[in-house]
């Protein structure tokens, strides 16, 4: 009776992850909010054209610098701020064109960042699917060594140790999952507010 | 006489400062993730406090004699009541589990509140806190609205991709008109001609003739220098003579201006991060917006057009409710 009680809890909880799974086109993408799977110029940028004008920021070695500084997730915002204005201040009658090629740099590499880490979560969204139909052939398993005659109770218990593991480790990565979501949002929010700050240095 | 007339004057004065925020025009906003929400002064255009609720707060609205601010907690299953003089929580509804968003009918009662988890959509009477009904309808409701007359209630349901017309008097439901992909919020037009439905993964607004029940016309977005799966249309908001409609674009972080008349978008504004819910305030000489993943509800002139000013507010603002006084 109390390993069919435990069976059930154990199937139970299988079953409201599954219920509690985030909903999306894709099927294995893991996060709550729908998969976006490239972030495009035009949500984040209201100035002149990032084109094939602006490619090349990169030979720009002073653009370059100041790409490679801001995009660095330790340097509080503030302070990232404070370098573009100071950027555009001695860019003097070349701001404009300056500037955009700062958010193209910008742009490139932290949609570049973000992208790894979202073929992260595909790969974590894959793998969890996996782990969850271990989880429900482990549980019929269970389910069928209890019901056999004669009763073995080694298997049982052995079977039952090996659910709970992995029912364990299934809901350690699940709890995790919030976090890793969150990694490519806070960088949508750094190009965001990296973004505005040129915007605003544009005039 | 000058010293009584200094007195009414010195009297007057103390009254308008005792009365506070309650002459200024002031947006609440729910912030889903803080479980808060913030009171901002549309005046001075800051956040001039922060009111903690329930879990994870929604769908957010003023009664309609503007006593009270009512807000979805939808982890904790209720829909709260704050008082506005005070801004403490005075009460609570009897939602249903998980109540994302809800709408008043014009009278001011009932309370109509989707149910996500439990595919119902709960009738509430406001004065005696009490379930009238709950109707069953799709899978995931969401969005709801209530005709302009009172007759019709429109909920969408998120999974059975519906928008599911409800008659007021029998309860029960009496068409559902297939919209596009996850349809979030319904909105009907002031003259209640017409239901907007927006559907955030088929990125198109579906417009639904009320009489016909039908879908009588589609609205698509593109926006130059953006992929199409940016573009997840959420909130809808109509100017009082209908002429002009705004849909927020969500991860797009844009705000679609259409000519309802030509049913062309006109313009996008860029505002915040992850653009959801919209509120004109009363004189409708702005329209905020809720932007999730920049926690600031962004300002928009009406008239112009034009996005003037940020506020910051909580994590991931959800909802605004603007209050006329």
């Amino acid at each position: 009776m109390k390993r069919t009680l435990l069976l059930a809890t154990l199937l139970a909880g299988a079953s409201s992850l599954a219920m509690a799974a985030p909903r999306n086109s894709d099927p294995d993408w893991p996060c709550e909010q729908v998969k976006v799977s490239e972030l495009s110029v035009g949500s984040f940028w209201n100035g002149p054209a990032i084109d094939a004008a602006t490619a090349d920021w990169q030979k720009d070695a002073a653009v370059a610098s100041l790409v490679g500084a801001v995009t660095q997730r330790r340097l509080p915002m503030d302070e990232a701020g404070q370098r573009i204005a100071a950027f555009a201040k001695q860019a003097g009658d070349d701001k404009q064109h300056e500037l955009v090629l700062v958010f193209a740099g910008v742009f490139d590499v932290l949609n570049q960042e973000r992208r790894k880490v979202i073929d992260g979560l595909d790969r974590f969204g894959q793998r969890q699917k996996v782990l969850a139909a271990n989880l429900r052939q482990e549980g019929e398993g269970l389910r069928a060594a209890q019901t056999s005659t004669p009763p073995d109770d080694a298997k049982v218990a052995d079977l039952t140790k090996h659910l709970l593991w992995d029912q364990q480790f299934f809901e350690t990565r699940r709890q995790s999952l919030r976090f890793a979501c969150d990694v490519a949002t806070t960088i949508e929010q750094r190009l965001y507010g990296l973004s505005q700050a040129i915007q605003q240095n544009l005039g | 006489m000058q010293t009584a007339m200094n007195r009414i004057l010195v009297a007057a004065i103390g009254i308008l400062l005792a009365s506070g925020n309650a002459f200024a025009l002031t947006a609440y906003v729910s912030n889903e993730r803080d479980n808060t929400i913030s009171v901002v002064d549309m005046d001075q255009m800051k956040t001039i406090k922060t009111i903690d609720v329930g879990q994870r707060p929604r769908g957010i609205l003023l009664t309609k004699d503007e006593k009270d601010i009512l807000v979805c907690a939808s982890d904790d299953d209720t829909i709260q009541i704050i008082d506005r003089a005070t801004l403490q929580i005075v009460g609570s509804l009897p939602s249903g589990p998980d109540p994302e968003t809800f709408a008043l009918r014009d009278s001011g009662n009932p309370l109509y509140v989707s149910n996500e988890n439990d595919n119902m959509v709960t009738v509430i009477d406001v004065p005696t806190r009490k379930v009238l009904a709950q109707i069953p309808t799709g899978v995931e409701p969401e969005g709801m609205a209530v005709s302009p007359d009172g007759q019709t209630i429109v909920n969408t349901s998120e999974t059975t991709n519906m928008a599911h017309f409800i008659d007021y008097q029998t309860r029960k439901v009496v068409a559902n008109v297939l919209v596009d992909a996850r349809p979030r919020v319904a909105m009907f037009k002031h003259d209640g001609s017409q239901v907007w439905v927006s559907s955030e993964l088929g990125g198109t607004v579906s417009i639904i003739d009320t009489a016909k029940r039908a879908v009588v016309g589609k609205i698509n977005f593109a926006v130059q220098g953006l992929r199409s799966d940016v573009i997840q249309p959420v909130g809808i908001r109509f100017t009082k003579d209908d002429a002009t409609a705004f849909v927020a674009l969500g991860p797009a972080n844009r705000v679609a201006v259409i000519d309802t008349k030509t049913q062309k978008v006109e313009k996008y504004l860029l505002v915040g991060q992850r653009v959801w819910q919209m509120a004109f305030t009363p004189d409708e000489k702005y329209l905020l917006t809720t932007n999730g993943l920049s926690n600031d509800i962004s300002v928009i002139d009406v008239a112009d057009q034009k996005v003037i000013k940020s506020i910051q507010v909580g994590r991931l603002p959800w909802g605004v409710a603007v209050a006329a006084q």
